[in-house]
């Protein structure tokens, strides 16, 4: 956890941006307020927060829609939802889109700041792989075993990801790239970030077997696809 | 045929036709002298009644019928041959016969007086069982049909209540959704402000002042929204009187905020008369057409109010070029609690119609998705105006 987490909030009511942004400022958060998605989009581009609480109704886009862009740009960013019609097809959109909680108000505040200290607690990942859909699934999964995750699906973007955020483990599939595979930025991990515990993915046995044969002597772990998710899991708990 | 060119082999011929078809008659066929004795019976009064001729010849007639019919036999044909009055003879009718066994069944009896030598009566008897039963039958059809009917129409009638129980409920859950969110976002901002005042470690005495006035504040608005609510729900009557136009549109245009972008003009031609209004509720209405206009105008625009008399009324057109409606908004746009905006209830519209239906006009819009909307107001001309006008 950094020591000072970073909150944004999306409410078109000025005052509930007002309170929420007193009573977290008074729990020792950073806050950044947006009236709309737009802005909180814009905002989201420009700081890496650890948790944002969306109003679901607002002008221009509902919170639900906001937060299906938000998971496109930044995935590790937990959401909050907040709605006066908790039950309704917004909040289950909301949900099933990945937002973490749903609060109806008039909101619990003291319900509030525990699913935001909650949140800060989860472990923060990253899974870096070129197939899209598979890090789409694993982010569900993972995301359900209460894991902030972050996704890359290149070395290049994977490294920006690793200069923004201290990620707890990396999940690194070994064929990234034709010329620069998932091997060479595992050595980079290794060797810039030795916060970040690293384990490897891969789906050619075959193929690489020289080279995974030798990560392993030096001391990486791999998985083979299809994934062994429990083994894997299991192994993610005793890491972080 | 007449019997006096009868010769006695046509006579003959003649009486055994007679005789093969009273034989072979279907219906029992049995003659009486006017005492009520039987004198002759056919072969299908044997079959219906049981009796062999021997049986039956001879002897009073009543003896085919049950109680009490037999017992006032007696007394009906003495009646007849002393006053001429028929009960029966020449008309025929349903009564109850009694076969030999002591069972009774339904018959229709047509009887007929002859005088051959003497007086005769013939009757000529049908069973009419099969008939009696098919007609009982029917009637307990009907009966069972009327049964379902008055069954399925009750059915029918709780499926109904039911629906309009379900509409109800549905109107209902529409108010409630509609009020949660006005009512719930100043009471999320109360509670909040309430928790900040509770727990804030280090709470400036400005912010304690910042939060007191935003409960207060939240507070009305939620009591606006209610208020709202209920003021549409029960709309007075207008209390008119004639009121000059433009200085009402004017009024009303300049209570409302319009950003810089946002250019209005309002042209009432000179000459047009005093609309016979309810001053208070007439303007309600032009504010919501404005505001909606305005908000249909996040980029700017232009809103053009005009009138013009037309026949007993003026219409009034409140024109944007904003971002329109699709068919399937304008068509729900005056419903109460429908709304396409973040804020509000969606009650502006509904209200403006109520008002203006109050005042025996019309709310219509036009719109164009992208293009803008007109929603035109018809409003009524004070009674003294219509007459100048004839």
């Amino acid at each position: 956890m950094r020591k000072h987490a970073i909150i944004l909030i999306a409410d078109d009511d000025a005052d509930i941006r007002a309170n929420f942004s007193d009573i977290l400022s008074d729990r020792g958060y950073v806050v950044d307020v947006a009236p709309d998605g737009h802005a909180a989009l814009a905002r989201i581009k420009e700081r890496q927060y650890d948790v944002a609480i969306l109003d679901f109704k607002m002008p221009g886009m509902d919170g639900a829609t906001l937060y299906t862009s938000v998971k496109k740009m930044y995935p590790e960013l937990v959401a909050i939802m907040v709605t006066a019609y908790a039950g309704s097809d917004g909040a289950q959109r909301a949900l099933d889109a990945g937002v973490a909680h749903v609060l109806r108000k008039p909101v619990e505040m003291s319900q509030l700041l525990e699913r935001v200290e909650d949140v800060l607690r989860q472990p923060l990942l990253l899974v870096v792989d070129d197939d899209q859909e598979f890090c789409a699934s694993l982010w569900q999964v993972l995301r359900n075993r209460g894991y902030r995750v972050g996704l890359a699906h290149d070395q290049s973007g994977a490294l920006e990801r690793f200069d923004q955020r201290a990620y707890d483990v990396a999940l690194i599939d070994l064929r990234l790239s034709p010329e620069n595979g998932g091997d060479h930025l595992f050595q980079q991990v290794r060797e810039k970030y030795p916060g970040t515990r690293t384990l490897l993915i891969t789906g050619f046995r075959s193929q690489f077997q020289d080279r995974i044969d030798g990560l392993v002597s030096g001391g990486a772990e791999v998985f083979y696809k299809p994934l062994n998710l429990d083994a894997m899991l299991e192994r993610i708990g005793q890491l972080v | 045929m007449t019997e006096t060119a009868a010769s006695p082999a046509d006579l003959a011929q003649r009486t055994a036709q007679l005789e093969g078809v009273i034989n072979n008659a279907v219906d029992a066929i049995i003659t009486i002298d006017p005492r009520g004795i039987v004198v002759a019976i056919n072969p299908s009064t044997e079959r219906m009644f049981g009796y062999s001729p021997m049986e039956v010849i001879g002897q009073n007639i009543k003896m085919l019928m049950p109680a009490p019919y037999a017992e006032e036999h007696d007394g009906y044909l003495a009646n007849y041959l002393r006053s001429g009055q028929r009960k029966i003879i020449g008309i025929g009718r349903e009564v109850t016969g009694k076969r030999k066994d002591g069972s009774t069944f339904p018959m229709h009896l047509a009887v007929s007086e002859a005088s051959v030598g003497e007086r005769l009566f013939t009757g000529i008897v049908r069973d009419i069982s099969d008939l009696k039963r098919a007609e009982a039958n029917l009637a307990r059809m009907n009966e069972e049909l009327e049964q379902r009917v008055s069954e399925r129409t009750a059915q029918l009638e709780a499926a109904q209540e039911m629906l309009v129980r379900k509409e109800k409920l549905a109107a209902l859950g529409q108010i409630a959704g509609g009020i949660a969110h006005e009512i719930r976002n100043p009471l999320n901002a109360i509670k909040t402000s309430a928790y900040y005042l509770l727990n804030a470690s280090n709470a400036s005495a400005a912010k304690v002042r910042e939060h007191l006035t935003r409960i207060d504040r939240q507070v009305t608005l939620a009591d606006n929204a209610v208020t709202a609510l209920s003021d549409f729900a029960r709309l007075p009557e207008p209390e008119r009187k004639p009121v000059p136009l433009e200085d009402l549109l004017r009024s009303v245009v300049s209570s409302i905020g319009m950003p810089d972008e946002i250019e209005v003009s309002i042209d009432v031609p000179v000459g047009t008369p005093e609309v016979f209004v309810d001053e208070n509720q007439i303007p309600i209405v032009f504010r919501n057409l404005l505001r909606n206009a305005r908000d249909a105008m996040p980029e700017g625009g232009r809103i053009v109010i005009s009138a013009a008399k037309v026949d007993d009324h003026v219409r009034v057109a409140v024109a944007d070029n904003g971002e329109g409606m699709t068919p399937d908004v304008v068509q729900r746009v005056m419903e109460p609690l429908f709304t396409t905006k973040a804020r509000g209830m969606g009650l502006g519209l509904a209200i403006s119609r109520a008002i203006i239906q109050k005042h025996d006009g019309r709310l219509e819009v036009a719109s164009e998705y992208r293009r803008g909307s007109t929603f035109s107001v018809e409003l009524p001309l004070g009674d003294g105006q219509q007459r100048e006008q004839l």
